[in-house]
């Protein structure tokens, strides 16, 4: 199978990364994403509605996040949105870059303390 | 409630793309929103949002120097025709320059009143031709 070229898509921005993370577990609508990467970040890292819905229109017209279809009892002001195969592709080769991050900087810094010492 | 109606206007004010798409939700997460410090957190986001929305994401960039243009062209043409009322008013034996420049202000806003009427009649014709 050909490996699929994910790289026009990352690195991902902070909250582009924060809105995938709180949907790679569940749908959500928006509130529960801000909620979500509140309880995520521990309150450090606060989305409000505009930077949310801005990175979302943009997460979808990319083709990784879905709005899920509304059942006819619903508030209809409140949408459910979910991370589809590509969402869920970018955020893995996302995280895994970050991995590569930090393991470089643990290394770095492990050699620069040695070096004190 | 005065952040509600100020946060409804600055929603009100986004491209109506993106408002007929996300605005419901905007408010409703404004509604759950229960302290006022976090209100007054979502004013500032929705105001950034604004900005953001307009000048970023809809590519009208091109429409604020013209905007600006066509502000600057008011006063300009205001200045101009001071001296060309001046005359006016002399040929026709106006009194005074105030009560001519009066009468060209109803004038000018008759005009953009005609104007305004007609604009709308043809776009709501225009609407109900294409629906």
């Amino acid at each position: 199978m050909m490996k699929e070229d994910l790289s026009p898509f990352l690195p991902l921005s902070p909250a582009v990364l924060h809105i995938l993370l709180a949907l790679a577990a569940e749908d959500r609508h928006g509130y529960g994403i801000m909620q979500e990467v509140a309880r995520q970040s521990e309150g450090q890292y606060k989305l409000g509605p505009g930077t949310l819905y801005d990175n979302l229109q943009k997460l979808m017209n990319q083709g990784m996040v879905d709005e899920v279809p509304r059942t006819p009892d619903e508030d209809p002001r409140r949408r459910y949105y979910r991370l589809n195969t590509l969402g869920r592709r970018v955020l893995s080769a996302d995280i895994h870059r970050l991995e590569n991050v930090v393991h470089q900087a643990k290394r770095y810094l492990q050699t620069e303390g040695m070096g004190e010492a | 409630m005065i952040p509600r109606t100020f946060y409804k206007l600055l929603l009100f004010c986004h491209p109506p793309s993106f408002r007929g798409r996300f605005g419901d939700e905007m408010l409703w997460i404004f509604e759950e929103t229960l302290t006022s410090h976090q209100r007054w957190e979502l004013l500032a986001d929705g105001f950034a949002s604004l900005l953001r929305q307009w000048f970023l994401r809809s590519g009208a960039i091109w429409k604020l120097p013209l905007a600006a243009l066509g502000g600057l062209l008011a006063p300009l043409f205001g200045l101009g025709l001071v001296p060309v009322l001046r005359l006016t008013s002399s040929n026709l034996r106006i009194h005074s320059l105030e009560s001519l420049m009066i009468l060209t202000a109803l004038c000018a806003m008759l005009v953009i009143t005609l104007t305004l009427i007609l604009s709308v009649s043809w776009f709501r014709f225009f609407q109900k031709r294409r629906a």
